[in-house]
């Protein structure tokens, strides 16, 4: 285990250990100052094998610069991705509840539409007729040619006709 | 070369940006990867150990603060540079000290010419400590089977990446990793007791 742990100090020296591993073995050199210690030869051995002057450090160092940064104000800026994030949620929530309104209203309307009978205009009724019936020929023609209906997909529905006349000359 | 520049480059990315995020843990792996660098830096300009490190303390401490405004348009370690820099230059004004001896140039910085020189600023006992430590470490190394340090020697003293190595020696890359790791080991086994007396 102990090996294990050199091992990744070694690592670390190198740049070798990934970003997550590196902080795990830094949390593990707070319950154990023999590995902060081993890291600070192996950064000597460095340093000489580099021709560097070699500087022994007061084996507080680090520990000092913690102390004061504990009293500094943290981070936090990726405050703007944050919003953005949720700016972006927000607009798929009101987009998804916009789609599911226009499609409940869409499905209402539908069926209205299919049982709706067309709004017939009142036509003179004929004398042998009631006073409330509608001349049935003028019906038909109303029904057929009911543009609403035809927008709506009504069966046997005919689309409105439009004439018009140019004057010959 | 240039992957493991990279590799340290996006390790330094993913720290800022946690730290960015709240994580002040991820700081504290940024400072232990760049302390000894930040105090090799500030020491030419204070040439003092001690107060080189006090110095380098206020330079994470600034740079924590300025995080928040770190867009990644250079490097992090390029950033704190410039930050370690200037505050070695404002503590030197403040203490209305001008030893100004020479003049380091941003670019320049990392070739330590004058190495010898600033060892000789030194204290006596640390200066003896260092001697030794460098002693320790070189003897060990030529004691190393010849794998073990054809490995740890490209990679620190020519900079090559593990996949590079693994190349060079015509080996796998955990190989590599196995070789480099026995070799700190057995040089640690040297260093160790020295430190600890």
């Amino acid at each position: 285990m102990q090996e294990q742990l050199n091992e990744k100090i070694s690592l670390l020296v190198d740049d070798e250990l990934a970003c997550d591993q590196a902080m795990s073995i830094l949390k593990t050199m707070t319950t154990e100052p023999n590995l902060k210690s081993k890291l600070q030869r192996y950064q000597l051995i460095s340093q000489v094998l580099k021709n560097e002057p070699c500087y022994i450090l007061d084996s507080h160092f680090a520990d000092k610069i913690h102390q004061q940064i504990r009293h500094e104000p943290i981070f936090f800026l990726p405050a703007q991705k944050s919003k953005t994030k949720w700016r972006k949620t927000g607009l798929a929530v009101a987009a998804s509840i916009l789609l599911a309104v226009v499609w409940i209203v869409g499905k209402l309307n539908k069926p209205e539409t299919l049982s709706r009978e067309p709004q017939m205009a009142s036509a003179p009724v004929p004398a042998h007729l009631p006073a409330n019936a509608v001349n049935p020929r003028f019906k038909d023609y109303l029904q057929a040619h009911d543009n609403l209906g035809y927008i709506n997909n009504a069966p046997g529905v005919q689309p409105y006709a439009r004439v018009v006349g140019y004057q010959q000359e | 070369m240039n992957e493991d520049l990279n590799h340290s480059v996006d390790l330094d990315q993913q720290l800022v940006l946690r730290v960015q995020q709240g994580d002040k843990s991820a700081f504290d792996l940024l400072v232990i990867k760049y302390q000894h660098r930040i105090v090799h830096l500030v020491n030419r300009y204070v040439k003092d150990p001690t107060e080189a490190q006090d110095v380098a303390q206020d330079t994470f401490i600034k740079a924590y603060r300025a995080l928040g405004d770190f867009r990644g348009e250079s490097a992090f370690y390029t950033w704190l540079y410039r930050i370690a820099i200037n505050t070695a230059k404002n503590y030197l004004l403040s203490r209305s000290r001008r030893h100004f001896d020479y003049e380091v140039e941003v670019q320049d910085a990392e070739l330590v010419e004058n190495a010898a020189q600033l060892k000789d600023l030194d204290t006596p006992d640390s200066s003896l400590m260092n001697e030794q430590i460098v002693e320790v470490i070189k003897y060990a190394i030529e004691n190393l089977p010849e794998e073990m340090r054809i490995a740890i020697t490209l990679r620190e003293f020519e900079g090559m990446s593990y996949e590079e190595i693994a190349d060079a020696m015509d080996c796998p890359i955990g190989t590599v990793r196995s070789r480099i790791f026995r070799a700190r080991e057995a040089i640690d086994e040297k260093l160790q007791p020295l430190l600890d007396n």
